[in-house]
């Protein structure tokens, strides 16, 4: 760390973001644009320099014969080094994410899909690649309001609170991942805490066909908790949330088909 | 031996949450979580090291105005057992004819008035687990899941 604090560092930003104080510095100022367009949603500029993480970002880039790597650490640990400046930024936002959402004092983030439907959310817990993206824009499409394609943010009494950041979509012949807008999706971000009315425990198969069966309340807990990213730091705090919002949800589990069939599905089961 | 046998359930270093008819248990030592459902928690609940097997299915019995068979408490405690949710030290005897939960429905009939004791688990996962921004097969051509970020080859 010592050594990394010897550099002399253009600009950095210094933020909180779900209670959680951290630190950006750059080597490069023009980096910094970039940096604050992979903040957590929510975040807000914090004038105390005092941080629980620092990451540190050296930008590398091309010369007359010469490449040298970008370089990231997180406190004296080097998370990236590569010659891809997107690569960078991509691990740089997705270890803050991970750091918030496992740090945050007063919320408990699950990995999952989250939509509102009349005044209720809709929670699809699940590791990526399980095609909760792809569920999550088909009820836009159908209507719903865009809560989140990456956490639900539960608070102590067990609402779920917006984590709208931009849908991260997967799409041409490698499946890369690209950021689009909820409005491209003919939709609108929630703003208000929801309690939950549906947990959707679903993975996309082949062929399948949308027959889901009813979990308990306690099942749905667990169902959510093997996805919650503080569940081993906090699990008395994690539980406590969890139950709250599964005591009054619907709880369907199964594999599914195509995602616009199974949306109407799910939204008129709330309905009933 | 065994009719003498009073269970003993470990409450150290557990999270515990009451549902409705459920009861959720964290094992913070072993980082797994629990779900008993509601023939499993009132058998849990009665492991006092006070009660032997019968005595349990007795008082289960007055609760749920029902017959309880002790086979079904030992049912109970063998989940309970294998998931580390009785007390270390517990001096739980062998079963001379151990019950099979396939075996206990067929005794019990699908009539049964006691739901069979269920223990259903998982493994709480790290945060990264949680995440798992990328594995092995999830990665575009070109590139490699490293520490769950999909890198650009060679670097």
């Amino acid at each position: 760390m010592a050594k990394l604090d010897r550099l002399v560092w253009a600009a950095g930003i210094t933020f909180t973001a779900y209670g959680v104080k951290v630190g950006v510095r750059v080597s490069d100022r023009a980096a910094l644009d970039a940096v604050a367009g992979r903040l957590p949603p929510g975040w807000r500029r914090s004038v105390s320099p005092s941080v629980t993480r620092l990451y540190s970002l050296i930008s590398g880039g091309g010369g007359r014969g010469f490449r040298r790597f970008h370089l990231l650490y997180a406190g004296a640990t080097l998370l990236a080094r590569t010659l891809d400046a997107e690569a960078v930024f991509g691990r740089l936002e997705s270890d803050l994410q991970l750091y918030v959402a496992e740090r945050s004092p007063r919320r408990v983030f699950v990995h999952a899909g989250v939509v509102g439907w009349r005044g209720r959310a809709v929670v699809i817990p699940g590791s990526s690649l399980s095609g909760k993206t792809t569920l999550v824009a088909e009820l836009v499409r159908a209507g719903a309001e865009y809560y989140s394609d990456e956490y639900a943010v539960f608070d102590a009494a067990g609402r779920v609170h917006p984590y709208a950041r931009p849908l991260a979509v997967r799409e041409g012949v490698g499946l890369e991942q690209t950021r689009r807008a909820v409005e491209e999706f003919g939709g609108r971000a929630g703003e208000g805490p929801l309690p939950v009315g549906l947990v959707v425990v679903t993975r996309y198969e082949r062929g399948a066909v949308w027959r889901p069966r009813r979990l308990t309340a306690g099942e749905c807990v667990l169902e959510l908790l093997s996805n919650t990213v503080p569940a081993r730091r906090s699990p008395g705090r994690a539980l406590r949330a969890l139950t709250k919002a599964a005591a009054g949800a619907t709880v369907l589990a199964g594999p599914r088909g195509g995602a616009a069939a199974v949306a109407e599905a799910i939204l008129r089961s709330l309905v009933s | 031996m065994a009719e003498h046998y009073m269970p003993h359930a470990r409450r150290s270093k557990l999270v515990v949450r009451e549902l409705a008819d459920e009861t959720l248990v964290y094992d913070v030592e072993g980082h797994r979580a629990h779900c008993l459902n509601p023939t499993a928690a009132l058998v849990w609940g009665l492991c006092d090291g006070e009660n032997t097997v019968s005595r349990i299915a007795e008082k289960m019995g007055e609760r749920l105005s029902a017959r309880v068979p002790d086979e079904l408490v030992r049912l109970a405690l063998d989940q309970l057992a294998d998931r580390g949710l009785l007390a270390p030290g517990d001096p739980r005897p062998a079963m001379a004819n151990p019950v099979s939960r396939r075996a206990m429905i067929r005794r019990l009939g699908l009539a049964a008035a006691v739901a069979l004791p269920l223990v259903t688990s998982i493994i709480s996962p790290t945060p990264a687990m949680a995440q798992s921004p990328c594995n092995e097969t999830s990665c575009p051509p070109g590139t490699t899941c490293q520490a769950g970020v999909c890198e650009p080859d060679g670097v």
